[in-house]
């Protein structure tokens, strides 16, 4: 793949053609703000916070870095430029009326220099709809219990008919990724019970039996069981145990070859 | 409606013949095109097709006269639509009982019905072709509709159908299309106006073995059918069309997208593909030339943005129309990843007439910057409302005036809306712009799919852009940030400014929100979301103060902003309009008017009081101005 | 309407998925036939569906609530579909909606509780020059004005909400 050479704020880059534009300048430093941007997802573009100032000869224009991909020499990027600025405030202050209780959405706008929205601050999620949840459940962990429902400003995230999800493994892949923290894995180690919030869904959490804490829900035992196969017996215990175990076990080996035995 | 089976057609030479042979058998016979389109359909044309057909029966007429049903003409205000053949004779309004008299006035020297006869209010007109309304249209992409029965595919094939295909596959390379379609200076019919040769090129240039060809018919501008009437009335333009188009590209597979609330365009287009299978005009080694080709119906879901391409596209794989950014174009990667050439149903329904008369003839007519001609459909306050072909460069004031006949009840034009939700507001200042792609994005609308909407001194631009905004904000698919809250956001605001609940710097914050929309959506839907908004203001800004600061609608549109009322001293105490209030919000005596009561008719109970509306409970729906005989409701 | 059998709705299912095909770009045009035959979607059928073309339910939900066209409750035994579109709304569609909403008593995209009428809008039915105008279980009305909806609500038995109610 040929390479590419641009400026961005100046300084010179280069990247690989058709690199991603957002990436290129995480790459090289540059902070760009991002809701909607994960490091092992395709780019999805919906946020419109990543924007930037390109100017090419006597074009000049306002772009989502995220889904921009580089193919022209010479092109001159902005990344804080007044124009920038300007639209991103914008987009955040829709922002900020929608989830007017999210502490990441208010943390952001101060960030970016906006204390409050002109608008009526009546929403009342503190999902902004990035899709991180939906991508990586249905296309990494390959369950799909969650998705988008309705269109426009009914669009929503839920279970299929907003009951407790039968697909669902209670891996907590969705809190993982979830930018604003509006997805949550709440476990309850009194009860062994893992709840991801806010999909209405309970899990049975399994004990170690080194430690007896919970590690992992049932389901997701017993798909990481299937997908495994035979090698599944690694699974015995949590991650801490299993690693003692694992330890013990190879320093052992390692005396045993030591002494020649 | 038969569906005739016609034997597989082996040659470029049996077309010839079959059209010969099909030219003959009609010659010296009479014929009557009833319109069956939709909007004549809904003014009851079906049962005038049937008693006409009953009364050529009836009359022994079945070997002389021939009662054809015909796709939509396009003068849908004056349907049923009714059209003699070979004289030219047209006729509007048209009843079942009317059969007998339209039968009698079919012969050569045979008078026509006059009371059937287009009116201009000084004289009647017989012949369509006189008809102000046709006079100065130029029907290229409509040259056949009504004038072929487009369930059977024979009309198509003796009025020279198909001769274009075949012409291209037994002598044309497909870089001798491309080149033709270039010359020709067509642009895409459907809204982006994107030079169409331009596009083929780049997608037979593309990688992949495997193309596809998109017929996009979608139409969800709300005001147009265009489209609807070219695939209802000859759909077979757009299957040879597509296949010419294919054959240029390098496809075999070509799919027509066709919105859901157009069930008898989907029926047409099926009945006619399968007839054109049969006839091997479509399917393996098309007329014997060894190139096959075959298309497939896709109905939509009921979704406006289906009608941007790579929404259309993922919703023919599968998944929800939610468009995703451009910058690999589709000609490239498109449906299925692969090279794909999207375009319009009246883009291809006039590619097999550029292959006919030559990309030299199609330049000939059109502006510079826009060949060809453009199918409008004029609707809203315009007498003649319908469907309008006309050359690129007539001005708005021949459309609306020559053609469309100007505004009912001597009202005053205020603006038309062009190119749906996308497009924007032209008022009467710009009355002799030369419509073309260019100059109407010039003047901050744009051409779009030919939607042409004529709003008179009765309609409130404020009103105009809340309605716009509220289409806009339930289509969103609701993927981007600016789209999604902004469209919710700008029709909040307006609706405010429509309650007169509007305040200092709402207007400021609608600017700065259309400002956002448009410069940061994802895709074209919200990239023009804020037109009607932004062209209104910049045309109608004092319209937008008046409601702000004065709480007042000019036009007495906005209910909050309207208060009615009786003038006593014009009431005539009929009480019409308390018996149509239907919250029964308006009292009165009913009799004498004060005015003309005598001592005697007081005495009598003979004398009425004026009536009145209580402001409390009235809910401001105008029945009572609509219904008041004297005028004497007040609208302020 | 009363409810789908659960039988009668799967076996739809198989029908349509055999006739278009087990593949994704099918998955419309089955909704589609559901929609259709039952004037809804069962949720049996979505059941069903996802399992035979091998997708999340929740990935056939987002397509089914995505589409205007297609419905997740059942409808009233009598569609009254008002037509929104431009030039309707220039010459008094808002008027229109306003008024069968009020004789209904019910917003538009809503079910009277009698399930005898489901009120919707629709963007434009393409018959522009007999605006402002209804369709009723497909057949249309145009060229409405106050007393013309008078008649046809009388026709289809659609009741005067009067204040006193």
């Amino acid at each position: 793949m040929p390479t590419v050479h641009f400026t961005i704020d100046g300084k010179k880059v280069s990247c690989e053609r058709d690199s991603m534009l957002l990436d290129v300048a995480l790459a090289n430093g540059f902070e760009i703000p991002a809701l909607c941007h994960h490091e092992a997802q395709p780019p999805y573009g919906a946020c419109r916070l990543c924007l930037v100032e390109i100017t090419q000869g006597r074009w000049n224009w306002i772009e989502a870095s995220c889904t921009y991909p580089v193919r022209d020499e010479g092109i001159e990027v902005r990344t804080n430029s007044e124009k920038v600025q300007r639209y991103r405030r914008l987009n955040m202050e829709m922002l900020l009326a929608r989830c007017p209780e999210s502490e990441k959405v208010r943390q952001m706008a101060r960030q970016l220099g906006l204390e409050r929205t002109r608008l009526p601050e009546d929403g009342d999620t503190e999902c902004v709809l990035c899709g991180l949840c939906v991508n990586i459940c249905r296309d990494v962990v390959g369950v799909g219990a969650i998705s988008f429902v309705g269109r426009g400003s009914e669009r929503r995230v839920d279970t299929p008919f907003g009951e407790p999800s039968e697909a669902c493994i209670g891996c907590g892949a969705c809190a993982e990724v979830c930018p604003t923290g509006y997805v949550a894995v709440v476990d309850d180690v009194e009860c062994m019970t893992r709840e991801i919030r806010p999909f209405h869904t309970e899990h049975r959490l399994v004990a170690c039996p080194e430690c007896g804490r919970g590690f992992v829900t049932e389901r997701q035992l017993a798909r990481l069981k299937e997908q495994l196969g035979p090698r599944s017996d690694v699974l015995q215990g949590c991650p801490a145990c299993r690693g003692r175990r694992q330890a013990a076990e190879l320093r052992r080996a390692y005396l045993t070859m030591k002494s020649g035995t | 409606m038969s569906v005739a089976t016609v034997q597989k057609i082996s040659s470029p030479a049996a077309l010839r013949d079959l059209a010969e042979s099909l030219r003959r058998s009609v010659e010296g016979k009479l014929v009557v095109d009833v319109c069956l389109g939709t909007g004549c359909r809904a003014s009851g044309s079906a049962d005038v097709y049937e008693s006409l057909k009953e009364a050529v029966q009836a009359n022994g007429m079945a070997g002389e006269v021939l009662v054809r049903p015909t796709g939509c003409h396009g003068f849908c205000e004056l349907g049923p639509v009714v059209l003699l053949q070979p004289s030219g004779v047209f006729y509007h309004g048209v009843k079942p009982d009317d059969a007998a008299d339209v039968l009698g006035s079919l012969a050569p020297g045979g008078q026509p019905v006059e009371r059937l006869l287009y009116d201009t209010g000084t004289e009647k007109i017989a012949f369509e072709r006189d008809v102000p309304f046709y006079k100065k249209q130029q029907r290229i992409a409509l040259r056949l509709n009504g004038r072929i029965d487009p369930t059977r595919v024979e009309d198509y094939i003796r009025e020279g159908g198909y001769q274009c295909l075949a012409k291209v596959l037994s002598q044309y390379t497909p870089e001798r299309v491309i080149e033709e379609i270039t010359a020709s200076g067509l642009r895409g019919r459907g809204g982006g106006g994107f030079p169409t040769g331009r596009k083929w090129t780049s997608c037979r240039q593309a990688h992949g073995d495997i193309k596809y060809v998109i017929c996009n018919g979608d139409e969800g501008d709300p005001g147009a059918f265009m489209d609807r009437s070219i695939m209802e009335a000859n759909p077979h333009a757009v299957l040879e069309g597509m296949a010419i188009g294919s054959y240029a590209i390098g496809a075999h597979q070509g799919f027509i997208y066709v919105r859901a609330e157009y069930p008898l365009a989907v029926r047409t287009l099926r009945a006619a593909i399968g007839q054109a299978r049969q006839a091997g005009l479509l399917g393996e080694d098309i007329l014997g030339s060894g190139y096959s080709f075959d298309i497939e119906i896709v109905r939509g879901g009921g979704a406006f943005v289906c009608g941007e391409s790579t929404a259309l596209m993922a919703s023919i794989e599968g998944h929800v129309g939610e468009p995703r950014a451009k910058h690999i174009h589709t000609v490239e990667s498109g449906l299925w990843d692969r090279p794909t050439t999207l375009n319009n149903v009246e883009t291809w329904a006039n590619v097999p007439v550029i292959i006919e008369r030559g990309a030299d003839w199609f330049a000939s007519i059109g502006s510079a910057g826009s060949k060809g001609t453009k199918v409008f459909s004029l609707v809203g306050k315009v007498k003649n409302t319908g469907l309008v072909e006309v050359p690129m460069g007539i001005t708005l004031r021949e459309i609306i005036y020559d053609i469309g006949g100007g505004i009912p009840g001597d009202k005053e034009f205020k603006a038309v809306q062009t190119g749906g939700p996308s497009g924007g507001c032209i008022p009467a200042d710009h009355l002799d712009l030369e419509v073309d792609f260019d100059r109407l994005s010039e003047v901050g609308s744009m051409m779009g799919s030919g939607g042409m909407i004529v709003m008179d001194e009765d309609s409130c631009m404020v009103d105009v852009a809340r309605y716009f905004l509220n289409f806009l904000r339930e289509e969103s698919c609701g993927k981007c940030t600016p789209c999604r809250e902004g469209n919710q956001r700008m029709f909040e605001i307006l609706d405010k400014i429509c309650k007169g609940e509007a305040g200092e710097g709402d207007l400021e914050l609608l600017e700065d929100i259309a400002d956002v929309v448009k410069t940061t959506s994802l895709c074209a839907l919200g990239k023009s979301a804020p037109n009607p908004v932004l062209s209104t203001i910049r045309y109608f800004r004092d319209e937008y103060e008046a409601h702000i600061r004065d709480k007042r609608c000019p036009a007495g549109v906005c209910k909050a902003l309207v208060t009615y009322s009786i003038d006593p001293e014009a009431c005539i105490c009929c009480g019409r309009c308390a018996t149509d209030c239907p919250v029964e919000c308006i009292s009165g005596k009913r009799g004498k008017p004060p005015a003309k009561a005598t001592e005697k008719d007081v005495a009598e109970g003979k004398a009425g009081e004026p009536f009145q509306i209580d402001a409390q409970v009235c809910i401001k729906c105008g029945s009572c101005y609509e219904v008041c005989p004297v005028g004497a409701v007040q609208r302020t | 309407m009363p409810a789908v059998e659960p039988d009668v709705a799967t076996t739809k299912v198989a029908d349509s998925v055999a006739t278009h095909g087990e593949r994704r770009s099918s998955l419309i045009p089955v909704l589609q036939d559901l929609q259709e035959e039952f004037d809804y979607l069962p949720r049996e059928s979505l059941e069903s569906l996802a399992e035979r073309l091998r997708l999340p339910l929740s990935e056939v939900l987002r397509v089914a609530t995505f589409y205007a066209a297609l419905s997740l409750e059942p409808r009233g035994e009598h569609l009254i579909t008002v037509c929104t579109g431009t030039a309707c709304h220039v010459r008094g569609a808002a008027t229109i909606l306003e008024r069968l909403e009020d004789a209904l008593g019910i917003e538009a995209g809503r079910t009277t509780p009698d399930q005898r009428f489901t009120l919707q809008t629709v963007n434009c039915l393409g018959a522009c020059a007999l605006g402002p105008l209804i369709s009723v279980d497909g057949k249309y009305y145009g060229k409405l004005n106050a007393s013309r909806l008078a008649a046809v609500m009388e026709e289809i038995g659609v009741g005067r909400n009067r204040a006193e109610d």
